[in-house]
């Protein structure tokens, strides 16, 4: 008699010891599933390396405005020094067209 | 098989058994884990691509934006030099009739060739000029087999020669302001082309 209580009781025990193996898998997972939506909404939101790809990106466009700038510069003054020039040529054009000459 | 050892088979199988649930729940989480960070990374991959595209166009977009402003400025320039040749012919020959009235004549006798060419009418024609051309273009006038009259009131700093039919239904105009409205818009590429010009 006192064998099958035993018996009974370790069964008991073991559907206890099954159940709580079952409720820790369950917290494992619960816990791997929260991990993975942090790891995935850190990925959606960080900015580091997009924030790090945008500042290259303004020094690139600020070292692009210099560069222009410069050529600019002397495109512009080459462009006037030129234009100097030619001025008198281009009046006379003109005033010889303007009088049919 | 005794009592005992059946306890103890009982015992080792729960055992067993909850050591089975434990281990399958960490590889599940364990793959959970994996499945979020392969997902992270090609999360991460999709916008650093879709920041990388966004920059390429900024960038695109800003060097166009040098380059257009920097084609502005030059054509400002050349704008400003463009309306300084047109001043400074229209000064030069504005001076013309006291400067070099030979050539002035010699202008307008051909100014008035042309208007008489070109105007198409078996009216009677009128000339109208300056008020100090008037007998000089009379003169010109009575040369040509063209019956026509002078009429001083043209409205022209510069000189020239209007001539209409006396019907008042054709016109010639052929003023130094006219031709020089036309220049501007007939002869900007040449003018342009003359500023350009390089040795």
């Amino acid at each position: 008699m006192s064998s099958i209580k035993d018996l009974l009781q370790e069964e008991n025990e073991a559907e206890r010891q099954l159940k709580d193996a079952e409720l820790k898998a369950e917290a494992l997972i619960r816990e791997a599933r929260s991990k993975a939506r942090e790891i995935l909404k850190k990925a959606q939101t960080d900015n580091l390396e997009i924030g790090r790809l945008d500042e290259q990106s303004k020094q690139r466009i600020a070292d692009l405005k210099t560069k222009e700038d410069q050529e600019f510069q002397v495109r512009f003054a080459e462009t006037e020094k030129r234009y100097k020039k030619n001025l008198d040529d281009a009046v006379k054009l003109i005033a010889s067209r303007v009088l049919g000459l | 098989m005794s009592a005992e050892a059946l306890r103890q088979e009982i015992r080792k199988s729960a055992e067993d058994r909850a050591l089975q649930v434990l281990d399958e729940a960490k590889k599940k989480a364990e793959a959970i884990i994996q499945e979020a960070e392969a997902e992270a990374e090609n999360v991460l991959e999709r916008r650093v691509q879709e920041a990388n595209r966004r920059i390429e166009q900024s960038e695109k977009f800003e060097a166009a934006r040098e380059k257009m402003e920097s084609a502005r400025k030059i054509l400002q320039l050349q704008s400003s030099y463009y309306e300084e040749a047109f001043r400074k012919a229209e000064s030069s020959v504005a001076s013309l009739p006291t400067s070099d009235p030979r050539l002035y004549r010699r202008v307008l006798t051909n100014f008035i060739a042309e208007a008489l060419e070109r105007i198409e009418t078996k009216d009677d024609l009128v000339a109208v000029a300056r008020d100090e051309d008037t007998s000089f273009v009379q003169s010109i006038l009575d040369e040509t087999k063209v019956k026509s009259q002078i009429s001083p009131t043209l409205d022209s700093s510069m000189g020239g020669v209007i001539v209409h039919s006396a019907n008042l239904r054709i016109y010639y105009v052929n003023t130094l302001e006219s031709r020089f409205a036309k220049a501007r818009d007939e002869f900007r590429a040449d003018v342009v082309d003359a500023l350009e010009r390089r040795e």
